[in-house]
Protein backbone atom coordinates (compact mmCIF):
# COMPACT_ATOMS: atom_id res chain seq x y z
CA UNK A 1 0.00 0.00 0.00
CA UNK A 2 1.34 3.52 -0.78
CA UNK A 3 2.29 5.94 1.87
CA UNK A 4 -0.81 8.53 0.95
CA UNK A 5 -3.13 5.62 0.82
CA UNK A 6 -2.26 4.34 3.83
CA UNK A 7 -2.42 8.15 5.35
CA UNK A 8 -6.14 8.68 4.05
CA UNK A 9 -7.20 4.86 5.33
CA UNK A 10 -5.25 6.10 8.94
CA UNK A 11 -5.70 9.79 9.91
CA UNK A 12 -9.42 9.06 11.31
CA UNK A 13 -7.91 6.66 14.05
CA UNK A 14 -4.39 8.70 14.41
CA UNK A 15 -6.64 11.79 15.34
CA UNK A 16 -8.73 9.38 17.75
CA UNK A 17 -5.44 8.61 18.72
CA UNK A 18 -4.14 11.61 19.50
CA UNK A 19 -6.93 12.90 21.45
CA UNK A 20 -6.86 9.88 23.62
CA UNK A 21 -2.98 10.13 24.22
CA UNK A 22 -3.39 14.19 25.07
CA UNK A 23 -6.03 12.91 28.03
CA UNK A 24 -4.10 10.52 29.16
CA UNK A 25 -0.54 12.55 28.67
CA UNK A 26 -2.42 15.94 30.33
CA UNK A 27 -2.15 15.82 33.92
CA UNK A 28 1.47 14.69 33.98
CA UNK A 29 2.66 17.59 31.69
CA UNK A 30 0.94 19.97 33.79
CA UNK A 31 2.24 18.54 37.26
CA UNK A 32 5.59 18.20 35.70
CA UNK A 33 5.04 22.14 34.10
CA UNK A 34 3.93 23.46 37.69
CA UNK A 35 6.69 21.70 39.61
CA UNK A 36 9.23 24.29 38.39
CA UNK A 37 6.68 27.42 39.45
CA UNK A 38 6.38 28.98 43.06
CA UNK A 39 3.37 29.29 44.56
CA UNK A 40 2.69 32.77 43.11
CA UNK A 41 3.25 32.04 39.91
CA UNK A 42 0.41 29.02 40.27
CA UNK A 43 -2.12 30.80 41.73
CA UNK A 44 -1.22 33.70 38.34
CA UNK A 45 -0.88 31.33 35.39
CA UNK A 46 -2.17 27.89 36.02
CA UNK A 47 -1.23 25.87 32.65
CA UNK A 48 1.65 27.05 31.21
CA UNK A 49 5.25 27.59 32.42
CA UNK A 50 5.92 30.73 33.95
CA UNK A 51 9.81 32.18 33.70
CA UNK A 52 11.78 32.54 35.74
CA UNK A 53 11.93 28.65 36.35
CA UNK A 54 12.55 27.35 40.16
CA UNK A 55 14.67 24.42 39.73
CA UNK A 56 15.33 24.58 43.53
CA UNK A 57 11.73 22.86 44.74
CA UNK A 58 13.73 19.85 43.20
CA UNK A 59 16.27 20.71 45.28
CA UNK A 60 14.25 21.24 48.50
CA UNK A 61 12.31 17.75 47.53
CA UNK A 62 15.42 15.65 46.92
CA UNK A 63 16.99 14.90 50.69
CA UNK A 64 13.31 12.95 51.49
CA UNK A 65 12.57 11.69 47.96
CA UNK A 66 16.06 10.30 47.49
CA UNK A 67 16.08 8.33 50.45
CA UNK A 68 12.67 7.02 49.69
CA UNK A 69 14.38 5.81 46.00
CA UNK A 70 16.83 4.31 48.01
CA UNK A 71 14.99 2.60 50.52
CA UNK A 72 12.60 1.10 47.76
CA UNK A 73 15.44 0.07 45.71
CA UNK A 74 16.74 -1.25 49.08
CA UNK A 75 13.57 -3.70 49.53
CA UNK A 76 13.44 -4.41 45.28
CA UNK A 77 16.12 -5.61 44.39
CA UNK A 78 16.63 -8.65 46.74
CA UNK A 79 12.60 -9.37 46.04
CA UNK A 80 13.38 -9.17 42.18
CA UNK A 81 16.57 -11.34 42.60
CA UNK A 82 14.65 -14.24 44.75
CA UNK A 83 11.19 -14.18 42.72
CA UNK A 84 13.20 -14.59 39.79
CA UNK A 85 15.36 -17.72 41.53
CA UNK A 86 12.64 -19.55 43.24
CA UNK A 87 9.91 -19.21 40.54
CA UNK A 88 12.77 -20.12 37.93
CA UNK A 89 13.30 -23.21 40.28
CA UNK A 90 9.64 -23.88 41.07
CA UNK A 91 8.32 -23.50 37.14
CA UNK A 92 11.60 -25.71 35.73
CA UNK A 93 10.22 -28.57 38.52
CA UNK A 94 7.00 -28.06 37.36
CA UNK A 95 7.70 -28.74 33.76
CA UNK A 96 10.45 -30.54 33.38
CA UNK A 97 10.17 -33.30 35.73
CA UNK A 98 6.94 -35.88 36.49
CA UNK A 99 6.84 -36.70 40.46
CA UNK A 100 3.72 -37.68 42.35
CA UNK A 101 0.96 -34.98 43.18
CA UNK A 102 2.74 -32.62 40.80
CA UNK A 103 -0.83 -31.32 39.45
CA UNK A 104 -2.55 -31.47 42.62
CA UNK A 105 0.84 -28.94 43.86
CA UNK A 106 0.15 -26.76 41.27
CA UNK A 107 -3.10 -26.07 41.08
CA UNK A 108 -2.78 -25.77 44.99
CA UNK A 109 -0.16 -22.75 44.19
CA UNK A 110 -2.58 -21.20 41.48
CA UNK A 111 -5.39 -21.09 43.74
CA UNK A 112 -3.32 -18.73 45.69
CA UNK A 113 -4.62 -16.30 43.30
CA UNK A 114 -7.81 -16.15 44.32
CA UNK A 115 -7.27 -15.62 47.98
CA UNK A 116 -7.18 -11.25 48.43
CA UNK A 117 -4.00 -10.50 49.42
CA UNK A 118 -5.41 -7.79 51.84
CA UNK A 119 -6.94 -10.62 54.02
CA UNK A 120 -3.55 -12.16 54.17
CA UNK A 121 -1.94 -8.81 55.66
CA UNK A 122 -3.12 -9.54 58.93
CA UNK A 123 -1.93 -13.07 60.39
CA UNK A 124 1.06 -11.64 58.35
CA UNK A 125 1.15 -8.81 60.61
CA UNK A 126 0.67 -11.01 63.42
CA UNK A 127 3.93 -13.47 62.30
CA UNK A 128 6.03 -9.81 61.78
CA UNK A 129 5.17 -8.88 65.03
CA UNK A 130 6.08 -12.24 67.04
CA UNK A 131 9.07 -12.39 64.68
CA UNK A 132 9.73 -8.83 66.06
CA UNK A 133 10.77 -8.46 62.40
CA UNK A 134 9.28 -4.96 61.61
CA UNK A 135 11.44 -2.20 59.92
CA UNK A 136 13.41 -5.33 59.22
CA UNK A 137 14.54 -6.18 55.61
CA UNK A 138 13.39 -9.34 55.55
CA UNK A 139 10.06 -8.42 56.94
CA UNK A 140 9.03 -6.48 53.67
CA UNK A 141 10.84 -8.55 51.41
CA UNK A 142 9.69 -12.40 52.13
CA UNK A 143 6.31 -11.97 52.43
CA UNK A 144 6.74 -9.69 48.62
CA UNK A 145 8.23 -12.82 47.21
CA UNK A 146 5.59 -15.37 48.65
CA UNK A 147 3.53 -12.82 46.34
CA UNK A 148 5.18 -12.66 43.64
CA UNK A 149 6.24 -16.51 42.86
CA UNK A 150 2.82 -16.85 42.69
CA UNK A 151 2.03 -15.90 39.21
CA UNK A 152 6.11 -16.00 38.54
CA UNK A 153 5.78 -20.29 38.86
CA UNK A 154 3.04 -20.14 36.67
CA UNK A 155 4.53 -17.65 34.19
CA UNK A 156 8.05 -19.92 34.41
CA UNK A 157 6.21 -23.49 34.17
CA UNK A 158 4.49 -22.08 30.99
CA UNK A 159 7.73 -20.75 29.41
CA UNK A 160 10.05 -23.87 30.26
CA UNK A 161 7.01 -26.37 28.74
CA UNK A 162 7.88 -24.85 25.41
CA UNK A 163 11.17 -25.66 25.26
CA UNK A 164 12.27 -28.14 22.96
CA UNK A 165 13.07 -31.92 24.50
CA UNK A 166 15.79 -32.14 22.28
CA UNK A 167 18.46 -29.74 23.59
CA UNK A 168 17.91 -31.43 27.24
CA UNK A 169 18.13 -34.79 26.24
CA UNK A 170 21.34 -33.96 23.86
CA UNK A 171 23.21 -32.94 26.75
CA UNK A 172 22.40 -35.47 29.03
CA UNK A 173 23.83 -37.67 26.47
CA UNK A 174 27.30 -35.84 26.66
CA UNK A 175 27.17 -36.43 30.00
CA UNK A 176 25.56 -33.06 31.92
CA UNK A 177 23.76 -34.05 35.24
CA UNK A 178 20.39 -31.85 36.01
CA UNK A 179 22.28 -28.68 37.66
CA UNK A 180 24.37 -28.57 34.40
CA UNK A 181 21.32 -28.68 32.31
CA UNK A 182 19.30 -26.13 34.21
CA UNK A 183 22.30 -23.65 34.77
CA UNK A 184 23.85 -24.19 30.89
CA UNK A 185 20.60 -24.94 28.82
CA UNK A 186 17.41 -23.63 30.53
CA UNK A 187 18.61 -20.47 32.43
CA UNK A 188 20.45 -18.66 29.08
CA UNK A 189 17.06 -19.47 26.97
CA UNK A 190 14.87 -18.39 29.69
CA UNK A 191 16.21 -14.92 29.69
CA UNK A 192 13.23 -13.64 27.55
CA UNK A 193 10.56 -14.70 30.05
CA UNK A 194 12.82 -13.56 32.76
CA UNK A 195 12.87 -10.26 32.24
CA UNK A 196 9.09 -10.30 32.04
CA UNK A 197 8.97 -11.82 35.13
CA UNK A 198 11.60 -9.19 36.60
CA UNK A 199 9.64 -6.00 35.21
CA UNK A 200 6.27 -7.31 36.35
CA UNK A 201 7.50 -7.96 39.96
CA UNK A 202 9.38 -4.65 40.13
CA UNK A 203 6.22 -2.74 39.14
CA UNK A 204 4.59 -4.38 41.98
CA UNK A 205 7.52 -4.05 44.89
CA UNK A 206 7.90 -0.33 43.76
CA UNK A 207 3.76 0.44 44.45
CA UNK A 208 2.92 -1.22 46.84
CA UNK A 209 1.71 0.28 49.60
CA UNK A 210 -0.48 -1.83 51.77
CA UNK A 211 2.66 -4.26 52.95
CA UNK A 212 5.02 -1.32 53.61
CA UNK A 213 2.72 0.47 55.87
CA UNK A 214 1.89 -2.61 57.73
CA UNK A 215 5.43 -3.82 58.17
CA UNK A 216 7.21 -0.52 58.48
CA UNK A 217 6.84 1.76 61.34
CA UNK A 218 10.22 4.35 61.29
CA UNK A 219 9.36 6.46 58.16
CA UNK A 220 12.94 6.78 57.52
CA UNK A 221 12.62 3.52 56.23
CA UNK A 222 9.62 4.00 53.95
CA UNK A 223 9.69 3.38 50.14
CA UNK A 224 9.02 5.46 47.31
CA UNK A 225 5.10 4.82 46.77
CA UNK A 226 4.11 6.35 50.69
CA UNK A 227 7.20 8.71 51.20
CA UNK A 228 5.46 10.41 48.19
CA UNK A 229 2.34 10.53 50.07
CA UNK A 230 4.02 11.50 53.60
CA UNK A 231 6.14 13.97 51.76
CA UNK A 232 2.32 15.65 50.14
CA UNK A 233 1.31 15.21 52.77
CA UNK A 234 3.96 17.98 54.41
CA UNK A 235 4.08 20.14 51.84
CA UNK A 236 0.47 20.04 50.23
CA UNK A 237 0.72 23.58 50.51
CA UNK A 238 3.38 24.18 48.55
CA UNK A 239 2.40 23.09 44.93
CA UNK A 240 6.04 23.41 43.11
CA UNK A 241 7.89 21.47 45.90
CA UNK A 242 5.04 18.49 46.01
CA UNK A 243 4.92 18.66 41.96
CA UNK A 244 8.47 18.17 41.72
CA UNK A 245 8.15 15.19 44.42
CA UNK A 246 5.94 13.15 42.18
CA UNK A 247 8.43 13.95 39.25
CA UNK A 248 11.08 12.59 40.95
CA UNK A 249 9.46 9.83 42.28
CA UNK A 250 8.29 8.60 38.76
CA UNK A 251 11.86 8.66 36.92
CA UNK A 252 14.06 6.05 38.42
CA UNK A 253 11.30 3.50 37.06
CA UNK A 254 10.74 5.38 33.62
CA UNK A 255 14.76 5.71 33.20
CA UNK A 256 14.39 1.92 33.11
CA UNK A 257 11.52 1.18 31.24
CA UNK A 258 13.43 3.68 28.67
CA UNK A 259 15.97 0.99 28.46
CA UNK A 260 13.76 -2.70 28.68
CA UNK A 261 10.44 -1.22 26.83
CA UNK A 262 10.82 -3.84 24.30
CA UNK A 263 11.43 -6.60 26.35
CA UNK A 264 8.13 -4.88 28.61
CA UNK A 265 6.08 -4.76 26.10
CA UNK A 266 7.15 -8.23 24.27
CA UNK A 267 7.29 -9.84 27.34
CA UNK A 268 2.93 -9.60 27.29
CA UNK A 269 2.84 -10.23 23.85
CA UNK A 270 3.17 -14.16 24.15
CA UNK A 271 -0.80 -13.44 24.46
CA UNK A 272 -1.99 -14.24 27.97
CA UNK A 273 -5.22 -16.25 28.06
CA UNK A 274 -7.62 -18.36 29.92
CA UNK B 1 -5.46 -22.84 34.31
CA UNK B 2 -4.28 -23.37 30.96
CA UNK B 3 -3.20 -26.67 32.36
CA UNK B 4 -6.37 -28.13 32.91
CA UNK B 5 -6.71 -28.64 29.05
CA UNK B 6 -6.73 -31.77 28.00
CA UNK B 7 -3.22 -32.68 26.47
CA UNK B 8 -3.07 -33.53 23.16
CA UNK B 9 -1.84 -36.67 21.77
CA UNK B 10 1.12 -35.41 20.35
CA UNK B 11 2.72 -33.64 23.75
CA UNK B 12 1.14 -37.16 25.66
CA UNK B 13 4.12 -39.02 23.26
CA UNK B 14 6.48 -36.27 24.12
CA UNK B 15 6.18 -36.82 27.73
CA UNK B 16 6.37 -40.05 28.06
CA UNK B 17 9.29 -40.05 25.78
CA UNK B 18 10.66 -37.63 28.07
CA UNK B 19 9.99 -40.01 31.08
CA UNK B 20 11.84 -42.60 28.80
CA UNK B 21 15.35 -40.33 28.77
CA UNK B 22 15.08 -39.17 32.10
CA UNK B 23 14.41 -42.16 33.60
CA UNK B 24 16.92 -42.08 36.34
CA UNK B 25 16.27 -38.46 37.54
CA UNK B 26 16.16 -39.48 41.18
CA UNK B 27 13.06 -37.95 43.15
CA UNK B 28 14.87 -35.39 45.15
CA UNK B 29 15.92 -33.43 42.29
CA UNK B 30 12.47 -32.11 41.72
CA UNK B 31 11.54 -31.61 45.35
CA UNK B 32 14.77 -29.77 46.55
CA UNK B 33 14.19 -27.22 43.24
CA UNK B 34 10.25 -26.87 44.60
CA UNK B 35 11.49 -26.35 48.69
CA UNK B 36 12.24 -22.52 48.43
CA UNK B 37 8.91 -22.09 47.24
CA UNK B 38 7.07 -24.15 49.40
CA UNK B 39 8.58 -22.98 51.91
CA UNK B 40 7.54 -19.52 51.68
CA UNK B 41 4.23 -19.80 50.59
CA UNK B 42 3.60 -22.18 53.53
CA UNK B 43 4.89 -19.15 55.87
CA UNK B 44 3.21 -15.98 54.49
CA UNK B 45 0.01 -18.00 52.02
CA UNK B 46 -1.05 -21.17 53.38
CA UNK B 47 -0.56 -20.68 57.11
CA UNK B 48 -1.77 -17.11 57.05
CA UNK B 49 -4.95 -17.55 54.79
CA UNK B 50 -5.88 -20.47 57.49
CA UNK B 51 -5.01 -17.96 60.47
CA UNK B 52 -7.20 -15.21 58.95
CA UNK B 53 -9.94 -17.66 58.69
CA UNK B 54 -9.43 -19.00 61.68
CA UNK B 55 -9.34 -15.61 63.57
CA UNK B 56 -12.50 -14.32 62.00
CA UNK B 57 -14.19 -16.27 64.92
CA UNK B 58 -12.05 -14.71 67.57
CA UNK B 59 -11.50 -11.55 69.55
CA UNK B 60 -7.78 -10.58 68.53
CA UNK B 61 -5.63 -7.82 69.90
CA UNK B 62 -2.23 -8.53 67.67
CA UNK B 63 0.00 -9.73 70.10
CA UNK B 64 -2.65 -10.76 72.21
CA UNK B 65 -3.86 -14.20 71.24
CA UNK B 66 -7.50 -14.59 69.76
CA UNK B 67 -10.09 -15.35 71.98
CA UNK B 68 -12.95 -18.06 70.33
CA UNK B 69 -16.05 -15.85 70.08
CA UNK B 70 -17.72 -17.74 67.93
CA UNK B 71 -20.18 -15.74 65.19
CA UNK B 72 -20.37 -12.54 66.85
CA UNK B 73 -18.11 -10.71 64.40
CA UNK B 74 -19.93 -11.93 61.67
CA UNK B 75 -23.03 -11.19 63.31
CA UNK B 76 -21.45 -7.38 64.14
CA UNK B 77 -20.74 -7.13 60.63
CA UNK B 78 -23.52 -7.54 58.89
CA UNK B 79 -25.04 -4.98 61.18
CA UNK B 80 -22.69 -2.49 60.19
CA UNK B 81 -24.23 -0.14 58.14
CA UNK B 82 -20.62 1.38 56.90
CA UNK B 83 -19.58 -2.22 56.00
CA UNK B 84 -22.85 -2.79 54.04
CA UNK B 85 -22.23 1.00 52.60
CA UNK B 86 -18.66 -0.48 51.53
CA UNK B 87 -20.32 -3.50 49.94
CA UNK B 88 -22.90 -1.51 47.59
CA UNK B 89 -19.95 1.11 47.26
CA UNK B 90 -17.46 -1.26 45.87
CA UNK B 91 -20.69 -3.03 43.85
CA UNK B 92 -20.82 -0.10 41.84
CA UNK B 93 -16.75 0.99 42.05
CA UNK B 94 -16.06 -2.22 40.27
CA UNK B 95 -18.77 -2.55 37.73
CA UNK B 96 -18.17 1.15 36.49
CA UNK B 97 -14.31 0.45 36.33
CA UNK B 98 -14.34 -2.77 34.83
CA UNK B 99 -16.56 -1.16 31.97
CA UNK B 100 -14.46 1.51 31.39
CA UNK B 101 -11.49 -0.29 31.49
CA UNK B 102 -12.29 -2.72 29.43
CA UNK B 103 -14.37 -0.87 26.93
CA UNK B 104 -11.24 1.87 26.54
CA UNK B 105 -8.45 -0.65 26.74
CA UNK B 106 -10.74 -2.39 23.14
CA UNK B 107 -10.78 0.10 22.11
CA UNK B 108 -7.57 1.66 22.04
CA UNK B 109 -6.04 -1.98 20.71
CA UNK B 110 -8.44 -2.06 17.71
CA UNK B 111 -7.31 1.80 16.86
CA UNK B 112 -3.54 0.80 17.19
CA UNK B 113 -4.27 -2.48 15.19
CA UNK B 114 -6.06 -1.04 12.56
CA UNK B 115 -3.29 1.29 11.37
CA UNK B 116 -1.64 0.23 8.14
CA UNK B 117 2.02 0.98 9.07
CA UNK B 118 4.00 -1.15 11.68
CA UNK B 119 6.14 1.99 12.99
CA UNK B 120 3.10 4.08 14.17
CA UNK B 121 1.56 0.75 15.70
CA UNK B 122 5.04 0.03 17.71
CA UNK B 123 4.48 4.59 18.62
CA UNK B 124 0.96 4.40 20.00
CA UNK B 125 1.86 1.26 21.77
CA UNK B 126 4.71 3.32 23.50
CA UNK B 127 2.86 5.79 24.31
CA UNK B 128 0.12 3.74 26.06
CA UNK B 129 2.61 1.73 27.86
CA UNK B 130 4.33 4.67 29.49
CA UNK B 131 1.56 5.82 32.16
CA UNK B 132 1.89 2.45 33.31
CA UNK B 133 5.53 2.46 34.70
CA UNK B 134 4.26 5.81 37.04
CA UNK B 135 3.91 4.92 40.40
CA UNK B 136 0.30 4.06 41.70
CA UNK B 137 0.61 6.58 44.64
CA UNK B 138 2.13 9.54 42.29
CA UNK B 139 -0.73 8.96 39.66
CA UNK B 140 -3.25 8.96 42.60
CA UNK B 141 -2.06 12.06 43.81
CA UNK B 142 -1.94 13.35 40.36
CA UNK B 143 -5.62 12.97 39.67
CA UNK B 144 -6.03 14.27 43.16
CA UNK B 145 -4.79 17.76 41.70
CA UNK B 146 -7.21 17.17 38.50
CA UNK B 147 -10.00 16.79 40.74
CA UNK B 148 -9.20 19.57 43.61
CA UNK B 149 -12.06 22.13 44.39
CA UNK B 150 -9.54 24.62 44.75
CA UNK B 151 -6.77 25.10 41.75
CA UNK B 152 -7.76 21.72 40.51
CA UNK B 153 -7.15 20.79 36.77
CA UNK B 154 -11.29 19.91 35.87
CA UNK B 155 -12.57 23.00 37.70
CA UNK B 156 -10.05 25.13 35.89
CA UNK B 157 -10.70 23.37 32.33
CA UNK B 158 -14.41 23.75 32.89
CA UNK B 159 -14.57 27.06 34.35
CA UNK B 160 -12.08 28.16 31.73
CA UNK B 161 -14.48 27.12 28.45
CA UNK B 162 -17.26 28.24 30.45
CA UNK B 163 -19.06 25.15 31.14
CA UNK B 164 -19.72 25.82 34.52
CA UNK B 165 -19.58 28.81 36.86
CA UNK B 166 -17.62 27.83 39.57
CA UNK B 167 -15.60 25.74 40.46
CA UNK B 168 -17.23 22.27 42.36
CA UNK B 169 -15.15 19.90 44.78
CA UNK B 170 -15.29 16.59 42.78
CA UNK B 171 -14.02 14.08 46.06
CA UNK B 172 -15.58 16.11 48.37
CA UNK B 173 -19.15 15.90 47.46
CA UNK B 174 -21.38 12.46 48.23
CA UNK B 175 -22.74 12.04 44.52
CA UNK B 176 -19.83 12.85 42.53
CA UNK B 177 -16.45 10.85 45.05
CA UNK B 178 -17.18 7.42 43.80
CA UNK B 179 -17.56 8.23 40.39
CA UNK B 180 -14.43 10.60 40.42
CA UNK B 181 -12.38 7.62 41.42
CA UNK B 182 -14.28 5.09 38.69
CA UNK B 183 -12.89 7.75 36.14
CA UNK B 184 -9.28 8.05 37.65
CA UNK B 185 -6.65 8.05 34.83
CA UNK B 186 -9.24 8.62 32.17
CA UNK B 187 -9.65 7.88 29.06
CA UNK B 188 -8.30 5.07 30.74
CA UNK B 189 -6.75 3.61 27.75
CA UNK B 190 -3.08 2.86 29.57
CA UNK B 191 -3.08 -0.48 31.13
CA UNK B 192 -2.42 -4.39 30.87
CA UNK B 193 -5.63 -4.45 29.52
CA UNK B 194 -4.62 -2.73 26.16
CA UNK B 195 -1.19 -4.20 25.75
CA UNK B 196 -2.74 -8.29 26.75
CA UNK B 197 -5.63 -7.31 23.52
CA UNK B 198 -3.41 -5.80 21.22
CA UNK B 199 -0.89 -8.80 21.73
CA UNK B 200 -4.08 -11.01 21.19
CA UNK B 201 -5.40 -9.07 17.94
CA UNK B 202 -1.67 -8.91 16.70
CA UNK B 203 -1.60 -12.95 16.87
CA UNK B 204 -5.23 -13.65 14.93
CA UNK B 205 -4.42 -14.52 11.59
CA UNK B 206 -4.30 -12.26 9.07
CA UNK B 207 -5.80 -14.55 6.15
CA UNK B 208 -9.43 -14.59 8.30
CA UNK B 209 -9.08 -10.88 8.20
CA UNK B 210 -8.02 -10.65 4.29
CA UNK B 211 -11.07 -13.11 3.43
CA UNK B 212 -13.60 -11.22 5.51
CA UNK B 213 -12.60 -8.31 3.30
CA UNK B 214 -12.60 -9.91 -0.03
CA UNK B 215 -16.04 -10.95 0.91
CA UNK B 216 -17.12 -7.51 1.33
CA UNK B 217 -17.30 -6.95 5.75
CA UNK B 218 -16.36 -3.90 6.01
CA UNK B 219 -13.71 -2.87 9.11
CA UNK B 220 -16.45 -1.74 11.56
CA UNK B 221 -18.04 -5.20 11.10
CA UNK B 222 -15.08 -7.11 11.13
CA UNK B 223 -14.44 -5.75 14.75
CA UNK B 224 -17.39 -7.29 15.98
CA UNK B 225 -17.64 -10.29 14.36
CA UNK B 226 -14.47 -11.33 14.25
CA UNK B 227 -12.06 -9.86 16.34
CA UNK B 228 -14.41 -9.29 19.46
CA UNK B 229 -15.57 -13.40 19.58
CA UNK B 230 -11.62 -14.56 18.94
CA UNK B 231 -9.89 -12.78 21.78
CA UNK B 232 -12.95 -13.95 24.38
CA UNK B 233 -10.08 -15.61 25.87
CA UNK B 234 -7.72 -12.68 26.65
CA UNK B 235 -11.46 -10.40 27.54
CA UNK B 236 -11.91 -12.70 30.00
CA UNK B 237 -8.80 -13.23 31.87
CA UNK B 238 -9.10 -8.64 31.97
CA UNK B 239 -12.62 -9.49 33.26
CA UNK B 240 -11.40 -11.65 35.92
CA UNK B 241 -8.54 -9.33 36.99
CA UNK B 242 -10.50 -6.09 37.03
CA UNK B 243 -13.25 -7.42 38.77
CA UNK B 244 -11.18 -9.18 41.54
CA UNK B 245 -8.77 -6.41 41.85
CA UNK B 246 -11.73 -3.87 41.73
CA UNK B 247 -13.49 -5.48 44.68
CA UNK B 248 -10.09 -5.31 46.69
CA UNK B 249 -9.56 -1.63 46.07
CA UNK B 250 -8.32 0.17 48.88
CA UNK B 251 -5.33 2.38 47.94
CA UNK B 252 -7.81 5.32 45.81
CA UNK B 253 -9.90 5.51 49.04
CA UNK B 254 -6.77 5.63 51.10
CA UNK B 255 -4.78 7.88 49.19
CA UNK B 256 -7.83 10.47 47.92
CA UNK B 257 -11.08 10.70 50.05
CA UNK B 258 -10.02 8.27 53.44
CA UNK B 259 -13.66 6.84 52.51
CA UNK B 260 -15.40 10.04 52.62
CA UNK B 261 -17.23 12.05 52.31
CA UNK B 262 -20.10 10.54 54.46
CA UNK B 263 -18.78 6.97 54.13
CA UNK B 264 -19.49 7.19 50.02
CA UNK B 265 -16.59 6.13 48.80
CA UNK B 266 -15.75 3.33 51.90
CA UNK B 267 -14.66 -0.08 50.10
CA UNK B 268 -14.76 -2.83 52.30
CA UNK B 269 -10.73 -3.26 52.20
CA UNK B 270 -10.19 -0.35 52.99
CA UNK B 271 -12.70 -0.31 55.82
CA UNK B 272 -10.55 -3.49 56.80
CA UNK B 273 -7.40 -1.52 57.06
CA UNK B 274 -9.34 0.84 59.24
CA UNK B 275 -10.37 -1.90 61.61
CA UNK B 276 -7.14 -3.54 62.11
CA UNK B 277 -4.41 -1.09 61.96
CA UNK B 278 -6.59 2.20 63.19
CA UNK B 279 -8.87 -0.15 65.63
CA UNK B 280 -6.70 -2.91 66.65
CA UNK B 281 -9.98 -5.00 65.80
CA UNK B 282 -7.91 -7.73 64.10
CA UNK B 283 -10.85 -10.64 64.50
CA UNK B 284 -13.16 -8.08 63.01
CA UNK B 285 -10.69 -7.28 59.91
CA UNK B 286 -10.19 -10.45 59.41
CA UNK B 287 -14.04 -11.50 59.78
CA UNK B 288 -14.41 -8.73 56.81
CA UNK B 289 -11.13 -10.27 54.67
CA UNK B 290 -13.06 -13.51 55.05
CA UNK B 291 -16.57 -12.22 53.82
CA UNK B 292 -13.85 -10.60 51.19
CA UNK B 293 -12.46 -14.11 49.57
CA UNK B 294 -15.79 -15.51 49.26
CA UNK B 295 -17.29 -12.95 47.25
CA UNK B 296 -13.93 -13.03 45.59
CA UNK B 297 -14.24 -16.47 44.73
CA UNK B 298 -17.91 -17.01 43.53
CA UNK B 299 -16.74 -14.32 41.51
CA UNK B 300 -14.34 -15.62 39.66
CA UNK B 301 -16.02 -19.23 39.78
CA UNK B 302 -19.31 -17.42 37.78
CA UNK B 303 -17.02 -15.63 35.51
CA UNK B 304 -15.01 -18.44 34.34
CA UNK B 305 -18.40 -20.88 34.22
CA UNK B 306 -19.59 -18.14 31.80
CA UNK B 307 -16.46 -18.47 29.70
CA UNK B 308 -16.43 -22.02 29.52
CA UNK B 309 -19.79 -22.14 29.26
CA UNK B 310 -20.83 -23.74 25.08
CA UNK B 311 -17.91 -22.37 24.33
CA UNK B 312 -16.23 -23.61 21.39
CA UNK B 313 -12.51 -22.06 21.28
CA UNK B 314 -11.27 -24.44 24.12
CA UNK B 315 -11.34 -28.21 25.04
CA UNK B 316 -13.01 -28.09 28.76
Amino acid sequence: MSRSKAWRRDWPLMLILLILAIITYVPFVFTVINSFKINAQFFQQFWLPTLPLHPENYVRAWPAMGKAILNSFTYSIPTLVLTLVISGLAGYAFARYRFPGRNILFIAILALIMIPGILLVIPMFSVIIALDWGDTLQGVVLPWVSVEIVFGTFLMRTFFETLPQEYFEAARLDGANEFTLLFRIAVPLAIPALSTLAILDLLFSWNDIIWPLVAIFDSDRLPVSIGVLSFAGQYGTDYGVTFASYVIASLPLIIIFAFTSRRFMDGLSGGLSI
Amino acid sequence: MTQQKTPTTGAKTESSRWKLSSGFVPIYIPILFLIPALLLLFAFRYIPAVSAIFHSFTYWNIPEPGEFIGLQNYRALFDDPIFIKSLGNILKYMVGRTALVLVMAFVGAELVYNLSSDRWRNIWRMVFTIPMVIPITVNLLVWQQVYAGRQGMLNEFLTGIGAMARPYPWLGRPDTALPALIFIGFPAVAGFGFLIILAALQNLSSEVNDAALIDGCSRLRRVFAIDLPAIRGPLALILILSLNLGMQEFAPMLVMTQGGPINTTMSPAYYLYIQGFTYGKHGYASAIGTVLMLMTLALSIFILRMRYRRAYDVAV
